[in-house]
């Protein structure tokens, strides 16, 4: 919010929430760890535990819709909190919903919960619910009226 | 200043230290029970039990200051402090993974949290306080 002399009498104002492109940024790195560390542990768990029929195999794409709604997510975030737009966000707040009923259900619904699974979903979780609260609060500010 | 790519790395190996570190808090029972005698009394199960879940929340407090130290912005971009906390946390994860698969016995643990809890904490804590009141900058 500098006042430059050569922008005779304009004030830059930015809107853009830092926590929230933090939290974002820090999410898609943490999601792809969390991502890789799942298709291990689908592996691990398809040798030693007993599935019935087709039941690992749907659980696996479910892990690959998740994985892509949640890149989905995590881009529209960024940018609609880069280029201060409204509507980007909105999306990105709706598309958390299916992307907690997913990590939900690794966290509770899951044939087989692990214990490790149950700390990694639990961690996924707390970035969700933090970066719905700071995108809620972003889109309150985007859809002010300029200030000035 | 740009992103480089240690911003990413101290975060994962943060995290990553933190998975195993709560994963041990879960099934710390064969741990505890391979630093007793084959013959041990319920109360010196229940000492060394104590001993290391003293060793694991303190690991714990300290992984909320690192953390807390790292997303706020107060080192998030300083590069020798990222260096030092990348490298304690991911030996840390690997040796935890070692502790846990092989049943260690529960006194080792606390060479692990000498070396990659206390330490990258204590630099963090110099971090902290030198931002705040030294007025160190980037």
């Amino acid at each position: 919010m500098a006042a430059n002399p050569q922008h005779r009498g304009k004030v830059q104002v930015i809107r853009s929430s830092l926590p929230y492109q933090i939290l974002l940024y820090c999410n898609a790195w943490y999601f792809g760890f969390f991502w890789i560390a799942e298709i291990l542990i689908y592996i691990f768990k398809g040798e030693t535990l007993p599935y019935p029929n087709g039941v690992l195999a749907a659980e696996v794409v479910l892990l690959f819709f998740l994985g892509g709604l949640e890149s989905l997510r995590i881009f529209f975030g960024q940018k609609g909190n880069l280029t201060e737009r409204m509507l980007t966000v909105v999306l990105c707040i709706v598309l958390s919903l299916p992307t907690l009923a997913g990590i939900l259900y690794i966290l509770l619904w899951q044939t087989y919960v692990l214990r490790v699974e149950v700390i990694l979903s639990a961690i996924e979780l707390v970035f969700i619910a933090l970066e719905l609260l700071f995108g809620i609060i972003s889109v309150v500010t985007f859809a002010r009226a300029t200030p000035y | 200043m740009a992103i480089s790519g240690i911003v990413p790395a101290r975060f994962l190996t943060l995290i990553a230290h933190l998975v195993i570190t709560i994963t041990i808090f879960w099934s710390r029972d064969e741990n505890v029970k391979s630093c007793l005698p084959i013959q041990y009394s319920p109360d010196a199960y229940t000492a060394k039990d104590t001993e290391l879940i003293v060793a694991l929340s303190i690991t714990m407090a300290f992984f909320a200051l690192e953390l807390v130290g790292f997303l706020s912005g107060f080192s998030m971009f300083m590069y020798t402090q990222g260096m030092i906390s990348t490298a304690a946390h991911a030996s840390a994860a690997v040796t935890l993974a070692y502790f846990l698969f092989d049943a260690w016995p529960c006194d080792n643990y606390w060479y692990v949290f000498g070396f990659c809890s206390a330490f990258p904490a204590v630099t963090e804590l110099i971090v902290l306080i030198g931002v705040l009141w030294l007025g160190w900058g980037p």
